[in-house]
């Protein structure tokens, strides 16, 4: 999996692509996540449009996330996510803790409301 | 295609290697026919039934391996994954949907397991756990 990062408007939006399944590199994105936090940056948005696959250790690795940045006075928001991801996120009733967006300029506009 | 049928793989307990059963599921998957959906399910559903055998079955012993046996049916896709843990009790897993666990970072596999796939089942023999998922044959 990688991660690209852009700042806008100090919202951060971390744009991941590959598999989350699991391995170190899911771990990557929390890593990058406190990285952000440490630079007080606290408005993310996690981009998951091109990842392919996401099982329930990618979804811990977003709850991590989560959980720091909450910790952080900040806020975390999904955008992107496939139907199948989103899914995932309704059967677990994650989808009631994420504001989720079609796209990352949503995400990112929303932060203004 | 019977023929095609089973197929076997050998895993060691490294978590990078799920990935691996996920690309092993999907291929079969799709010679089986299914649904570009249910081949997705079928693959995730299997990384966590492997990540479950080498986590909590193998207890992450690298030495240690997890075998993956698929399996086509006239009516449906059997895969058997078993590690060489001395098991658990498939009824004493928290219910990840309870509010007090919403915000876990872990604990949904099963749950995951049991949404994706039509039938789970368990053998346990001493020293050997095998879990057995199948996924039926719809039309498109």
């Amino acid at each position: 999996m990688t991660i690209k990062e852009e700042i806008r408007e100090n919202v951060a939006v971390l744009y991941l692509r590959g598999n989350m399944m699991g391995g170190p590199e899911s771990m990557e994105v929390h890593e990058k996540v406190k990285s952000l936090i440490g630079d007080k940056i606290t408005k993310v948005v996690i981009d998951l449009s091109k990842v392919k696959w996401m099982n329930s250790s990618g979804l811990g690795a977003i709850m991590a996330c989560m959980t720091s940045l909450t910790g952080a006075d900040g806020v975390l928001k999904i955008s992107g996510a496939t139907e199948k991801i989103q899914n995932l996120f309704m059967i677990t009733k994650l989808l009631t803790i994420f504001d989720t967006y079609e796209t990352a300029d949503r995400a990112v506009a929303s932060f203004k409301e | 295609m019977t023929s095609k049928f089973p197929r076997k793989l050998e895993l060691l307990s490294k978590i990078e290697k799920v990935e691996e059963a996920a690309y092993f599921a999907e291929k079969a998957a799709k010679d089986m026919n299914f649904s570009d959906s249910d081949v997705d399910d079928i693959a995730i559903a299997l990384t966590e039934a492997v990540s479950n055998a080498m986590i909590h079955g193998n207890k992450n012993d690298v030495t240690k391996k997890v075998i993956i046996e698929i399996m086509e049916k006239p009516d449906r896709m059997i895969m058997n994954v078993l590690d060489e843990g001395v098991g658990f009790d498939p009824h004493n897993i928290d219910d990840p949907l309870l509010p007090e666990n919403l915000l876990r970072e872990s604990g949904r596999g099963v749950f995951i397991l049991k949404s994706l796939m039509d039938r789970i089942d368990y053998s346990f023999e001493k020293n050997r756990t095998m879990i057995i998922l199948e996924k039926m044959k719809r039309k498109k």
